[in-house]
């Protein structure tokens, strides 16, 4: 007999025995339901943060790094400085590139703005973009891609007044913010060519697209949002520094060393490699899938051990009962099966209330927190686990059981 | 039908050994009634589980129905045990989750019948006990007597060749014995051989024959059906 | 008989330890990882200033644009322009106020050779001190006058004077930010206000900064803020005095009244102000001024993490869970005692005696279940401060925590037990008798 029918064909007896047993299995049922719904959630929530943080800045985030240069003398002359500065890190051997940028992406400091498609706009046109300030050195400090016009030229690039308005001189946009702002004839290219205009009207003509760049801000709305200016202050400069693969270790103390010998009346500050960044800006992210797997090992485990235990405890109890089954013609494989059979149906009966609790929890956490609806794909995999987990939990007591004497049945209690 | 020649079985722990059988043989023929009697710790109850095939022996041979069954994979005694025997137990081992019916499904299930073929022997079983109405009943629902009964429907759904009893009414009052000893003896005259174990004389005397068993080895027959012949001859 | 029944529910544990060891094991998880989460949760929501939480107000005014509310929730931007701060100033209705922002300073060694290090600063007004209860090691705040004269003296934290004076009394000392000559005031004590209610536009669970210097110095040197500054106006800035004086908010404010009437005529005062600037074509929303006590600051910032509330709620579900599987143990357990209950009941015990006895047993296994979750919890928090930079000073069990995690465990498990040991002394004394 194949096993199908047997589980099949099993089911009705230990069924109706089970809702005779009461308290016991019940238990077991609910806490298989509670499991599941925290299971189905966690998961969910794991894997939403994991997708999270795969997702790329668009850096050459191994190979790059980058500090401030914080003027501490009231004389600081800050445009020379950072135009040595740029010289002599350029010309190190092992640095690809070096710029000077408002923030990079994930860093969590940055500015942002409104831009239109057309001069004019109604409000409801403009869209919020991150916008970095740098030169025709910045993309390839990045290491972002351009697909579509042209790099920066030299003379397009600015070097505003400290505290003037941000520069205009022309802007690449991420692809997805061209999309956004030109939805018809969106595309790589189609926006090259055009300008965007800031809240002051002024036309700031696009010249080129790049692949991707992320905003400096993780909740940010849109994460890819990012505009570059080719002009910049040079009040506290960030500084990004691009390295040859395998370099970026080595060169870190050499640059400091070179700022020190440029000039002393600034700070080297907050120098941390774009890799450490990217980790930092994922921090909560990651503890959070760090705790939430915890939380499924857990309670996964305290659930296997309650159907262990309740499981030991049936078996104890039932002795006598297996001893019978055995006397009446039951085979050691017919025993296991019956333990499995009935785990297989209290779990089943878990899950199924489970699947309602589940979406009960995710429609909760949506309602309170700013957090996606559960997927429902999410329960059968639980309820997968939740089946694993049973058969596996009790199939030591069921061997167990499967070892008793026949002779029991004849054996006064 | 039973045949047990020279059987012994050992049991041992870590400081005692007991031979609970020793040299122990016996003939049952096929369609006899046969009382096994002896004081507790004679080896009656090891005799019931090496002969229902419930626990193996040391040494000897056992052939049941024809077949030597001395090497018989668990799982073979299993089938065995599903297919030729039938189980009456003191304490009637009803499980009690189940109703009246599950009850007597539980070996029909292990043989592989389809559920047509289970709900008619079930049916059968239980008008043939009596209890055909009670088919939806907890055993805790039934009196002693009741569940003894459906112990016998459960014994008899499968059409056992052999049918061991032990002590199957020593749980019982006198009338409800009396029902349930009138029921296999009915049982007997259609043709199943029937193997009892009870310390009771007044109802060893039933059967066709005795058996006494003291210090694991048969020491006294009795056989009623000639004993009974000839009272019936000196009665005419 | 309490000692009695203690000394029969140790044997009971011994005897299935197993099973013993099961039920401890799960009350023990579940208080752990509810302690963890709960201690996480309750210092990120504690009130870091609980003597004055409810004097304290963080000051809104809406100054933002006409077409689009600072929040989709219409709430008015955290902080203000300085132009409206320099306003505030001026009233005495408050008892105590302060107005602020967060800057930082190379700060020079003794050693001259030594390159200068980075302090994180407080701009801020006199009263910032006395109004926040700041502890002072030596010296004290600055003079009122400092807040719009230029004067050239800071007051230090324990570690900024522990780093450059060793910890000595420094009043009067110089001390060099930015390459200029302060004069030491004051350096404070030991000072964590956590959260750092004050300011909360960075690191929420930050550590104070480590030099303040007075608001007076702002024009004069042209300190630049390090904090988050927003604008939503378009308007031509080209020199610090055009920032000073634009839409641009980047400004903390705080005043301290002390009654409900000072409150209402705080509010009165404010409204009263934003009224007057829209005569000067200023504030063209609508009038939308706020002042929320520090509590209330620190739910309308969202200063307890979504993800914190989230693991709060799992690992009370994750309770449950462990209190079930307790219920299902202990039952099994009772139950299979069966005979022995029967037996106490036959020679005479009450369902009472019965039922008692086994709570005894239940409490025992909640207080050593409890007992093992607090270890657990440390063990949680040493986990959770490992996977989140700055919380540091948020994952310190402390005494009144310690009391609820072992409340929460007995009371726990005395709820999962009461349903077994009241079962169990159901169990007839005539059960005894019978074979099955």
């Amino acid at each position: 007999m194949n096993p199908i029918r047997h589980l099949a064909s099993d089911s009705g007896p230990i069924l109706r025995a089970l809702t005779r047993s009461r308290a016991g299995p019940l238990l077991i049922a609910l806490q298989c339901a509670i499991t599941l719904a925290i299971v189905a959630n966690a998961i969910f929530i794991i894997q939403d943060r994991l997708q999270k943080m795969s997702r790329p800045s668009g850096m050459d985030v191994d190979n790059t790094f980058v500090f401030f240069s914080l003027p501490i003398a009231a004389d600081f002359d800050g445009k020379a400085v950072i135009a040595e500065d740029m010289r002599r890190i350029r010309a190190l051997p092992g640095v690809v590139d070096a710029s000077i940028s408002t923030g990079t992406p994930l860093s969590g400091g940055g500015s942002s703005s409104s831009f239109a498609p057309r001069p004019e706009a109604k409000p409801e046109e403009y869209k919020n973009a991150a916008y970095y300030e740098t030169d025709d050195h910045g993309l390839n400090a990045f290491g972002v891609t351009l697909v579509a016009g042209r790099n920066f030229l030299p003379a397009e690039v600015e070097m505003r007044d400290p505290l003037a308005e941000r520069g205009m001189s022309s802007a690449i946009i991420t692809k997805a913010f061209a999309d956004k702002l030109f939805p018809p004839d969106g595309g790589a290219g189609a926006a090259v060519g055009k300008s965007v205009y800031g809240t002051n009207q002024k036309a700031i003509p696009i010249v080129g697209i790049v692949e991707r760049a992320q905003t400096p801000w993780l909740t940010w709305g849109e994460l890819e949002h990012s505009i570059f200016l080719s002009s910049y202050s040079p009040d506290f400069p960030r500084y990004v520094v691009r390295t040859e693969p395998g370099e970026r270790e080595r060169l870190i103390p050499e640059v400091e060393k070179l700022m020190a010998e440029i000039s002393r009346d600034r700070i080297v500050e907050r120098l941390k490699t774009q890799t450490e960044i990217e980790h930092k800006a994922y921090g909560e992210y990651r503890a959070m899938a760090v705790i939430l797997t915890s939380v499924i090992v857990l309670i996964v485990c305290i659930t296997g051990l309650g159907i262990v235990g309740l499981a030991s405890f049936n078996v104890n109890a039932r002795n006598k009962q297996i001893g019978t089954r055995r006397a009446l013609g039951a085979t050691k494989r017919d025993i296991v099966r019956y333990f499995l059979v009935e785990s297989w149906l209290i779990t089943t009966a878990g899950a199924v209330v489970g699947s309602g609790l589940s979406l009960g929890l995710s429609f909760w956490m949506v309602n309170t927190f700013d957090l996606p609806p559960l997927d429902w794909r999410y329960i059968p995999v639980g309820v997968g686990l939740l089946w694993v987990l049973g058969l596996a939990a009790v199939l030591v007591p069921a061997r167990r059981a499967s070892q008793l004497a026949p002779a029991l049945a004849t054996r006064s209690v | 039908m039973l045949q047990m020649t020279h059987i012994s079985k050992v049991f041992r722990t870590d400081l005692v050994q007991t031979h609970a059988l020793r040299d122990f043989s016996l003939t049952v023929k096929e369609g006899e009634f046969v009382a096994v009697t002896g004081p507790s710790g004679s080896g009656k109850t090891t005799f019931l589980n090496i002969a229902g095939l419930l626990e193996t022996f040391d040494t000897g041979t056992y052939l049941l129905d024809g077949r030597d069954v001395s090497h018989l994979s668990d799982d073979a005694r299993s089938r065995l045990r599903n297919e030729k025997i039938g189980f009456i137990f003191q304490g009637f081992n009803l499980i009690p989750d189940l109703s009246v019916f599950d009850n007597v499904d539980v070996p029909l299930r292990y043989r592989g019948f389809d559920g047509k073929e289970r709900r008619r022997r079930i049916q059968g079983a239980l008008e043939q006990v009596g209890l055909a109405s009670r088919a939806r009943h907890l055993p805790s629902q039934l009196s002693g007597g009741q569940q003894q009964r459906v112990a016998i429907a459960r014994a008899l759904a499968g059409t056992p060749r052999i049918l061991f009893a032990d002590e199957p009414t020593g749980n019982l009052d006198s009338l409800m014995a009396r029902q349930v000893l009138e029921m296999l003896e009915e049982i007997n005259t259609k043709g199943t051989t029937i193997v009892m174990v009870t310390h009771d004389p007044e109802l060893a005397r039933r059967a066709h024959r005795n058996i006494h068993v003291m210090d694991g080895q048969v020491s006294d027959f009795t056989d009623f059906s000639q004993a009974a012949a000839a009272r019936d001859a000196l009665a005419a | 008989m309490l000692a009695h029944n203690l000394f029969l529910a140790w044997k009971s544990l011994r005897k299935n330890p197993v099973l013993s060891a099961l039920m401890i094991g799960a009350i023990g998880l579940g208080i752990g990882v509810c302690m963890t989460t709960l201690t996480v949760y309750t210092l990120m929501s504690r009130n870091p200033i609980p003597q004055k939480s409810s004097v304290l107000y963080a000051v809104q005014l809406d100054s933002w644009d006409p077409n689009e509310a600072w929040s989709d929730e219409g709430r008015p931007p955290p902080q203000l322009t300085w132009r409206d701060v320099q306003a505030l100033l001026k009233s005495d209705i408050p008892k105590r106020q302060a107005a602020m922002f967060a800057s930082g300073f190379g700060v020079q060694l003794p050693d001259e050779k030594l390159p200068p290090f980075m302090a994180e600063a407080r701009i801020t007004t006199s009263e910032f001190f006395s109004m926040f209860d700041v502890p002072f090691e030596y010296g004290g705040g600055w003079a009122k006058e400092a807040d719009s004269a230029p004067q050239q003296v800071a007051v230090l934290s324990k570690k900024t004077n522990d780093k450059v004076f060793g910890g000595a009394d420094s009043i009067g000392r110089t001390i060099k930010l930015d390459k200029r000559d302060y004069r030491v005031v004051g350096v404070l004590a030991d000072w964590h206000p956590t959260p750092k209610f004050y300011d909360l536009n960075n690191n929420d669970f930050g550590e104070p900064e480590g030099v303040f210097v007075p608001m007076g110095l702002v024009e004069a040197l042209q300190l630049p803020s390090f904090g988050n500054t927003q604008g939503w106006k378009d308007e031509e800035i080209n020199s610090y005095q055009d920032r000073l004086n634009s839409e641009l908010v980047w400004l903390q404010y705080w005043a301290e009244l002390p009654d409900a009437a000072s409150r209402e005529r705080y509010q009165a005062f404010i409204d009263q102000y934003v009224q007057e600037q829209k005569k000067l074509g200023r504030y063209p929303r609508q009038l939308n001024n706020r002042l929320s006590p520090v509590m209330e600051w620190l739910k309308v910032r969202e200063v307890v993490t979504e993800d914190a509330r989230v693991l709060l709620g799992l690992s009370f579900l994750f309770l449950a869970v462990c209190l079930l599987n307790i219920v299902g143990l202990l039952l099994a357990k009772f139950l299979g005692k069966s005979s022995e209950i029967a037996l106490r009941r036959a020679l005479g015990a009450t369902r009472w005696q019965v039922m008692q006895k086994n709570l005894v047993e239940v409490a025992l296994i909640g207080l050593l279940g409890g007992a093992l979750g607090v270890l657990l919890a440390f063990g949680g928090l040493f986990g959770v401060k490992q996977l989140y930079e700055g919380y540091e000073r948020l994952v310190q069990l402390n005494g009144p925590l310690l009391l609820v995690a072992l409340g929460i465990a007995l009371a726990s498990s005395l709820v999962a037990g009461v349903y077994p040991a009241w079962r169990a002394a159901r169990i007839s004394p005539a059960g005894l008798l019978k074979t099955q």
